[in-house]
């Protein structure tokens, strides 16, 4: 008797411990997933923020007096496909000089051809050797003609540099441009998979987030002016900003070196709206609606499923004006 | 009697007790391990959420120096420390929530050492408190509590200007803006700014580590 009475309290207190058991396989996965997607925030937030930043020492002043420092595809080596690159929704490059590696400076050379071999002007704090750049750098070379170009360091020694371009571009730098650091990041989300990547220009290419399911970037600017668009000191474009679809951003007119245009359109983004959503990677844990589970899973009931996580949020990149 | 005169292997006392504990044990144990991931989890995302809250503090006073640089038509009282920010009245130490102190002086010294640490010949940047206060008085609204004390320092750059610059010391400013918050929260911004003989204009921005 006592020990049929044990059973059935035991039986009680299993049953009452089952929905116990459902949270601790549940409660885990969400917390996994709310980590996953702060990480992926602040990775984006970091970047695009910061995006754009110039050179402080030689002709200091932010990147967008030169180039676009966002744009909606694919730029360094790996970059391919046509001359002139469609915009992709779920792309997204952001361009910055660095303030980790080599010092920012003048060229005493030119740059010709597709691996040149460059001389660096000397500055009070850039001396030898080769003004603390490293083979593996990316640089980035500008010039007051609005030609630039990405280039990869392969070897520096005392105050030259051979160097490698990253684009199939022919842009010749004169005395005198620009050469800086530069940071590439390069997130999208990897066709067929579920997977949110980052790629460094050159040869990095790495997955950052798993169980991606949607990723989606949209671009507001102050209004198109009338006029010269390439010429302009994009900085002093004001007014209240509105979208700038992708159809705007593929459509001219062309800006740029030969071999490296760009929509001049990038040159009016103010500010960038993200949209991200994760999934949980343990497919048992979703369940069938469609409104909570982008990509449905065998899950029933009420408990013990991990809808996916959305954010959207807007950022700014403070080096891309308008300023006070 | 007869209790008492079973043999040692029928005897089951005490086998309720032992299966109770042993359910007790289980059930404890999932709601000890349920416990730890939501205690874990709430501390994550608090700590994320004072990160970014401290950054918008810091980037909200970059701002207002900023705008309050570009107003200022000589910056040699700024360099030499006779002008302060119209923002600059809070007390140089204060503890905050979570009672850990902030010494404004001990960190401007510590910022000049990191600087000269990390800087090449030369004549480096000299560091100076510019604004400091609770991020609430800036904002005028003490509702919320003073939960984020901010400052911000400036310097002249060093001596590594542009070339093409004729006097140094009036054409080029760097201002550093600190938020600091309770249970280690803290952002710096960077900004610097640039005169020319027409105007004043922000050269870059940067997220400081």
């Amino acid at each position: 008797m006592a020990l049929a009475l044990t059973i059935v309290v035991l039986a009680v207190l299993l049953e009452l411990a089952r929905p116990a058991s459902s949270l601790t396989r549940s409660l885990p996965e969400a917390a996994n997933v709310q980590q996953r997607l702060r990480h992926a925030f602040d990775r984006l937030h970091t970047d695009l923020i910061g995006a754009g930043r110039g050179t402080s020492l030689a002709n200091p002043g932010p990147l967008i007096r030169y180039l676009p420092p966002l744009v909606p595809y694919r730029l360094g080596l790996r970059s391919g496909g046509a001359e002139r690159r469609v915009p992709r929704s779920d792309a997204i490059t952001t361009l910055s000089v660095s303030r980790g590696s080599g010092l920012e400076t003048t060229l005493r050379t030119p740059i010709v051809g597709s691996a040149p071999m460059v001389e660096l002007d000397s500055r009070p704090s850039c001396g030898p050797p080769a003004c603390g750049y490293r083979a593996r750098d990316l640089v980035l070379v500008f010039d007051d003609q609005r030609a630039w170009e990405l280039f990869r360091v392969t070897r520096a020694v005392g105050m030259r540099l051979t160097l490698a371009r990253a684009h199939a571009t022919a842009t010749v730098f004169g005395p005198g441009a620009v050469i800086a650091p530069v940071e590439l990041h390069h997130y999208y989300a990897a066709p067929g998979r579920t997977e949110l990547r980052h790629y460094d220009g050159w040869q990095g290419d790495f997955p950052l987030l798993d169980d991606l399911v949607d990723l989606r970037f949209r671009y507001f600017g102050p209004a198109a002016a009338a006029g010269p668009v390439c010429d302009t000191v994009s900085s002093d474009v004001r007014g209240p900003l509105v979208e700038i679809g992708p159809t705007e951003l593929a459509d001219g007119p062309w800006c740029g070196p030969a071999g490296l245009p760009f929509d001049g359109d990038l040159l009016r983004i103010r500010a960038v709206e993200v949209d991200l959503r994760v999934q949980s990677a343990v497919v048992e844990l979703r369940g069938a609606d469609p409104r909570l589970f982008r990509r449905p899973g065998p899950a029933s009931g009420r408990g013990g499923t991990v809808p996916d996580h959305a954010v959207t949020f807007t950022v700014a990149p403070r080096n891309l004006g308008p300023w006070p | 009697m007869s209790r008492l005169g079973g043999t040692r292997g029928d005897d089951r006392r005490g086998s309720a007790l032992l299966v109770t504990m042993l359910t007790a044990v289980l059930v404890s144990g999932l709601a000890g391990g349920l416990v730890i991931v939501l205690s874990t989890e709430q501390a994550v995302e608090a700590n994320h959420r004072r990160g970014v809250t401290a950054f918008y503090a810091a980037d909200g006073l970059l701002a207002g120096v900023t705008t309050e640089l570009m107003e200022v038509a000589d910056w040699r009282p700024v360099f030499s420390g006779s002008r302060l920010s119209s923002f600059g009245s809070g007390p140089l130490s204060v503890r905050l929530a979570d009672g850990a102190a902030v010494d404004l002086p001990e960190m401007t010294l510590q910022l000049q050492r990191e600087t000269d640490a990390a800087g090449g010949p030369g004549p480096g940047p000299l560091w100076r408190l510019f604004a400091w206060g609770w991020f609430a008085d800036l904002l005028g609204d003490t509702s919320s509590g003073r939960l984020l004390y901010v400052a911000a320092w400036i310097s002249d750059g060093g001596a590594d200007q542009d070339p093409d610059q004729t006097t140094e010391a009036t054409q080029r400013i760097v201002v550093r803006a600190t938020a600091f918050g309770p249970f280690r929260a803290r952002r710096s911004v960077e900004a610097s700014l640039g005169r020319t003989a027409n105007d004043a204009h922000v050269v870059t921005w940067d997220l400081v580590y």
